[in-house]
């Protein structure tokens, strides 16, 4: 009786897979072992973990959809406007993902910081020094997210059928109804993976964060990098805000996982 | 520029496809007419559907609707596809999966409605004219065949447009849909007052719904006039092979076809009743000298009346008690022994049978 049941893997694929999932809960399995239960409730409810969840929260999802509001347009012309020099561009688009956090982050000191070639204008002009703030972390959030959401966006246009598109052009829907009753709506999950994507990149940031922003508690210290300065001076701490940050996006995976793998 | 009908549609299709494919034909249709663009896939049938409709951009000669200059490349004059007044039953239908059905059809309306609502409450009086009210909530998904045309000629007509194209209404539904769906366009498309362009690669849906047929065959016409008339007389090489196809009217009921003589037809679709009009390519049809035993549903004795050599290929004809055509290598007439005159049996498996409401 081996019909309509689930299909049995290749026996030499066992061995790999085993080997992988201890690999990915081992790990997890140690936090829990090691995590201080007893005095848990004190050390999370202190201001460092608080500040630091509360900065990661709002520095995070900020990034994303800062990330959806600039990426969604420039996958869109990626991905349809034939333009000299667009493989330049989605390279310059995408850098950022291979690139190392730290690079970037002094990137964007030399271009957003007071002295900066266009942070000292945005300074003598507005007063806004971006480095060392919550804005600081956001800009290096976007700067290290967004790719990921453009690469899953401009896939998800490539791949949808343009009859769509003219169909509902031949229905007197000029192009930007078309864009936001048909395209958008038919990339959405796309757009939404793109996004969660985007944000889980943002949640874990850590080196264009602590180059371009700084690590200052209370204004631009976010969860990892909470995390690591507590690897200094209280372990317990940081193993609290691992858990914290395991935690938050496990909530997240298993909250939307209905919504972008399917059921199961 | 293009011609004078000043009431209907008159083209002159010139595209250039980055492909290197060029169409170049022309097409007029006047009001309440219906012309089919009858061609074997990559004729340019598509192109010129999105040609008319405004999605591919002309690189010469014209398109006038009514009068109305839509696009001209030589003066400049291009009307873009959302300011057209263009209906159209796209192939595949094309309805948004993520709007359900009322959805699609206020889609269409919205460009011309004053709001939203406005463009809804309309939607549904539409669906009711269609019958469609029943399945206003569902998803394109849930759909059948027949329902997704039916709701696609919704939209189409919903707006209100000076021109219907209709993109092979017919040929992706399964018998008994098309029958509803036939009866369907005949009842919409009266109600229709401008002109209509039938995009198809199926003669008979052609001769069931269409007044004239334009050709099309490699980006150019080939033959055009009434159905009857490509088929009596064809052209081409492409033409000659559909108007060498066993045109048959008979009743069908219970998975059964009376052609009026000769043994009653077995077809695969056991659903299909009334009217219907076969089709049965001359090659479907084989020859036996003794009465064959194989899967086979359809066989029944006859005798050869005339025998027609073209190149490698024979013509084989019979009167009685079925006219029919049989296409066979001359190999297999000169091994056989076929003459005019010869006794055989005819055999047609159910499968080969193609049957469309009539």
């Amino acid at each position: 009786m081996t019909r309509g049941r689930s299909p049995r893997p290749p026996s030499a694929l066992i061995p790999f897979a085993v080997f992988g999932v201890l690999l990915f809960s081992v790990p997890l399995i140690g936090l829990l072992v090691r995590a201080p239960w007893s005095r848990l409730g004190t050390v999370l409810s202190g201001p460092v973990v608080t500040q630091a969840l509360r900065l990661s929260l709002i520095s995070s999802v900020a990034a994303a959809l800062i990330a959806a509001a600039i990426g969604v347009p420039m996958a869109w012309i990626l991905a349809r406007v034939e333009f000299p020099g667009r493989a330049l561009v989605r390279g310059l688009v995408m850098l950022p993902m291979v690139l190392p956090p730290v690079v970037g982050g002094t990137a964007l000191l030399y271009a957003f910081g007071r002295r900066g070639l266009v942070g000292e204008a945005l300074y003598q002009a507005t007063g806004i020094v971006l480095p060392f703030s919550l804005w600081g972390v956001v800009l290096a959030n976007v700067f290290i997210a967004t790719p990921f959401l453009v690469l899953t966006v401009e896939g998800a246009l490539r791949n949808l059928d343009p009859r769509y598109e003219s169909a509902a052009a031949v229905m007197g829907a000029g192009r930007w109804r078309v864009f936001r009753r048909v395209t958008l709506p038919m990339i959405g999950p796309s757009l939404a993976a793109g996004a969660l994507l985007a944000w889980a990149r943002a949640l874990g940031e850590f080196g264009a964060t602590i180059t371009f922003a700084g690590s200052l508690q209370g204004r631009t210290q976010t969860m990892p990098l909470a995390v690591f300065v507590a690897l200094e001076q209280d372990r317990d701490v940081a193993i609290a805000l691992s858990l914290v940050l395991v935690a938050v996006s496990l909530a997240v995976l298993v909250a939307l996982r209905n919504r972008w793998w399917g059921p199961s | 520029m293009v011609g004078a009908i000043v009431s209907g549609l008159s083209a002159q299709l010139h595209v250039e496809r980055p492909s290197g494919f060029v169409l170049d034909i022309a097409l007029e249709a006047e009001a309440g007419t219906t012309v089919a663009l009858l061609g074997p896939n990559g004729a340019g049938k598509s192109t010129s559907l999105w040609a008319l409709a405004g999605v591919i951009a002309l690189a010469g000669g014209g398109i006038s609707l009514d009068g109305r200059v839509l696009d001209d490349p030589a003066s400049g004059v291009f009307v873009p596809p959302e300011d057209r007044r263009i209906g159209a039953l796209f192939q595949d239908v094309l309805l948004f999966p993520h709007l359900d059905v009322a959805g699609n059809v206020a889609f269409a309306l919205r460009a011309r409605a004053s709001s939203q609502r406005a463009a809804d409450r309309e939607a549904h009086e539409w669906l009711d004219r269609f019958e469609l009210s029943d399945l206003a909530a569902m998803r394109p998904a849930e759909l059948s065949g027949g329902q997704a045309q039916r709701v696609g000629l919704a939209r189409a007509l919903a707006a209100g447009p000076d021109l219907l194209l209709l993109d092979e209404p017919l040929s992706a539904l399964d018998v008994g849909s098309r029958a509803r769906v036939r009866r369907m366009l005949a009842e919409h498309l009266s109600g229709f007052a401008g002109p209509r362009i039938l995009i198809t690669h199926d003669p008979a849906e052609a001769a069931l719904l269409a007044d004239r047929v334009v050709v099309v065959e490699a980006g150019t016409v080939t033959q055009t006039g009434t159905p009857e008339q490509i088929l009596r007389a064809p052209r081409t090489a492409y033409t000659a092979d559909l108007a060498g196809l066993n045109l048959l009217t008979g009743a069908a009921g219970g998975g059964m076809i009376d052609v009026g003589a000769g043994p009653g037809l077995q077809v695969a679709d056991r659903s299909v009743a009334g009217e219907v009009l076969v089709t049965i390519h001359p090659r479907a049809v084989s020859i036996h000298p003794s009465r064959p035993t194989g899967s086979a549903r359809n066989t029944w004795p006859s005798t050869i009346t005339s025998i027609e050599t073209l190149g490698n290929l024979c013509r084989v004809q019979f009167e009685h008690p079925i006219p029919l055509t049989a296409e066979i290598t001359v190999e297999a007439q000169r091994s056989l022994g076929l003459e005019p005159g010869t006794r055989v049996w005819v055999a047609i498996k159910a499968t080969e049978i193609e049957v469309l409401p009539g």
